[in-house]
């Protein structure tokens, strides 16, 4: 057997007390049926589930009532023991809140045996992409002509123009672009989209937006960048930029 | 017309299945992705979030719709020239009296004294949308001083505001002229679509031409002027406004082949600027090659102007309109840790924010939002994802939540444009 244990906070975010009602549900099975994809899985033998106050309790009651101050919180737990299996299996439950007869909210949680593993990404492909191809990022001055030598590198503080050459696979109509993020890096952009009208097979057209760096981070980061085009799906482009090393910040799709 | 965006709620209403933690890489916002694990030390997990325009107007496009050639000013209709005339006018509920002790503009909230005029010179116009009242007037005779009043609240493109019966803008000058004869008359004052007011002379210390615009939605001042050389006889002006109104072009004729060759430049209502004329997003000069001057807006895009240069020959350049339409659509991803209620008691992490161009009515997208500060998690494996969707301007569709302020309120999962989801964070 093995025993879960879910710590739940349970807030109080009003300034009146409030009576709450706890309740522990088992998750029906489409809710689980959303896990990693190629996690398959069978149902995971429930022994007994509780709710209990005590973070060392081994077992708890199927409905909870508590008192909560105002602007208080309390912690429960939810603790379910479920029974041995030889094959990867999994079941969740659904601890309920309920106020003024009213379900207001909850938490699910997951009890898995063995625990879930890992996930490897995957490409989603899309239908009918967009033939644009970014062929250059890179920053420069903020208003200065959207040229590669024009480019200049990104250090923490700067405030840049981060500019995206992008080149039409075949004749675009309606061609768009916008920056959907800046990776991981913490830059801020000025969020706008570019209507670049109907594009030539092997044009090269230049976005660009305004982008403020932190005062402190570096490293290289992967932009995201989304062009449009009739008769095509929106279409993701990656593209790397750097801020630190006062070199240019070359980057490829 | 109603704004609107919505993130799908789950039922329960904390398992959203519109928000997706996944290391999935989806080519297309159209595709949904799949859930994936997330670890502590998972560095390649997006968490992706289905956004619904569920409104009434697309979101994130160019507002301007309007196409074609763009015109020529609207002059002032209302002059007088002495002190003794009076005149009294009134649209929607506000009255204009002009006066030989003072002029006046009075309505609904609208209590504008112009004082009295000396030379009894003023002329006056209200804007072609009703928004605003200018009114200009001369102490001297070749001195000109004009206001323009708000007759309803504006905000400015900066974002700031001009209360009703307010002075938007002003601005003043002095044209050439000896006598009364001479002296400016409300030909030299016009209404440049509803955003800006245009003021031409010939100037009065020496050869040029005087221009300036007044523009009610630009940044304080608001104002622009120039002095610009004087051809007689082989340059002259035109004065054209953009569809929208949001540009004011200066397109020089060219009357004979041995005139000097002069640029086009426009300036734009929203900042009282000159805006540089932009090909393919690169900077571009326009001369003029003759005297048939022409602009007309064909597209909402890269190179989707035609300049008729004079000559018949034409070029094209980007819409300045709408080549590039700011703002869009943020979606912003924060966690807390698990509890019932989204409240914010045991403290906001922020996860990422990213942007969607445009979202037109009925449709939906998922955006693909980084996280920017890892998945850390406290020793606690169960967290709640809280998504919100708003548009950039922050007003059109507000943000809801600001989870980093101090002492954030819960999360207002209620709302159509935010959600919530559980997940696990494992060791």
């Amino acid at each position: 057997m093995a025993m879960h244990r879910f710590k739940v906070n349970v807030p109080n975010p009003t300034d009146r007390a409030a009576v709450v009602q706890l309740r522990l549900e088992p998750g029906k099975l489409t809710g689980l049926a959303e896990f990693p994809r190629g996690d398959k899985r069978g149902p995971l033998k429930v022994v007994a589930a509780g709710l209990a106050l005590d973070p060392c309790a081994e077992s708890g009651r199927a409905e909870l009532k508590l008192r909560i101050g105002a602007r208080d919180s309390v912690d429960v737990y939810a603790i379910v023991t479920t029974a041995a299996s030889s094959r990867p299996a999994a079941t969740g439950f659904h601890v309920i809140d309920r106020r003024g007869g009213k379900d207001v909210g909850g938490v699910f949680v997951v009890c898995a045996e063995p625990t879930l593993a890992d996930t490897v990404a995957s490409v989603v492909p899309a239908r009918r992409p967009c033939p644009a191809e970014l062929v250059d990022l890179f920053a420069v001055a903020p208003g200065a002509e959207p040229l590669p030598t024009n480019a200049v590198a990104v250090a923490p503080g700067d405030a840049v123009d981060l500019v995206a050459l992008v080149r039409a696979g075949q004749a675009l109509k309606d061609m768009q672009i916008y920056l959907e993020h800046l990776g991981a890096g913490n830059a801020e952009f000025t969020a706008a989209t570019w209507n670049l009208g109907h594009i030539p097979k092997g044009t090269v057209v230049p976005a660009r937006w305004a982008l403020q760096t932190s005062g402190w981070q570096t490293g290289v980061f992967r932009a995201s960048l989304v062009a449009m085009a009739g008769g095509f799906d929106p279409t993701r482009l990656g593209g790397d930029y750097a801020i630190g090393p006062r070199k240019r910040v070359a980057a490829r799709r | 017309m109603a704004a609107k965006l919505r993130i799908q709620d789950g039922n329960p209403i904390w398992l959203s299945a519109s928000i997706v933690p996944s290391k999935d890489l989806v080519v297309s916002p159209n595709s949904s992705p799949t859930l994936a694990t997330v670890k502590v030390g998972s560095a390649d997990v997006f968490v992706y979030v289905k956004v619904e325009n569920t409104g009434t107007v697309d979101l994130g496009g160019c507002t301007c719709t309007a196409t074609g050639a763009w015109t020529a000013p609207t002059a002032f209709a209302n002059f007088l020239g002495n002190t003794t005339a009076t005149q009294t006018q009134t649209q929607a509920g506000v009255t204009f009296s002009a006066a030989p002790i003072n002029d006046s503009l009075s309505g609904a909230g609208i209590n504008v004294s112009f004082g009295s005029v000396a030379t009894g010179r003023r002329a006056w116009a209200w804007s072609p949308d009703g928004r605003y009242f200018a009114y200009v007037a001369s102490p001297n005779g070749s001195d000109w001083s004009l206001t323009v009043v708000a007759l309803q609240p504006i905000t400015r493109s900066n974002g700031t505001t001009v209360a009703k019966g307010q002075t938007a803008v002003s601005g003043n000058g002095i044209f050439a002229g000896m006598n009364a004869a001479s002296w400016w008359n409300n030909g030299n004052f016009s209404w440049a679509g509803s955003h800006a007011v245009l003021a031409h002379g010939i100037y009065a210390g020496g050869p040029g031409l005087s221009l300036a615009l007044m523009c009610p939605e630009a940044p304080s001042p608001g104002s622009w002027g120039d002095l610009m050389p004087s051809f007689p006889g082989q340059v002259d002006w035109a004065f054209l406004v953009s569809p929208c109104g949001t540009m004011v072009a200066f397109a020089p004729k060219r009357l004979n082949a041995t005139a000097p060759p002069q640029d086009f430049f426009q300036v734009s209502t929203a900042k009282a600027t000159t805006t540089t004329f932009r090909k393919n997003n690169a900077s571009t000069s326009v001369s003029s090659t003759g005297a048939n001057v022409s602009i007309t807006t064909t597209a909402h895009a890269a190179n989707g102007v035609t300049i008729g240069t004079g000559n018949g020959t034409t070029t094209t350049v980007d819409d300045p309109e709408c080549t590039v339409v700011g703002g869009g659509i943020t979606v912003r991803v924060d966690r807390v840790k698990a509890s019932t209620l989204p409240t914010a008691n045991l403290g906001v992490l922020a996860v990422g924010t990213a942007t969607l161009g445009i979202l037109k009515v009925g449709a939906s997208a998922w955006v693909q939002v980084p996280n920017q500060n890892g998945w850390a998690n406290q020793s606690e494996t169960h967290w709640c994802l809280l998504a919100q969707a708003y548009t950039a301007d922050g007003t059109t569709v507000p943000r809801a939540w600001n989870g980093q302020a101090a002492s954030p309120p819960a999360f207002p999962v209620a709302l159509e444009n935010c959600a919530q989801r559980n997940i696990q964070i494992n060791p």
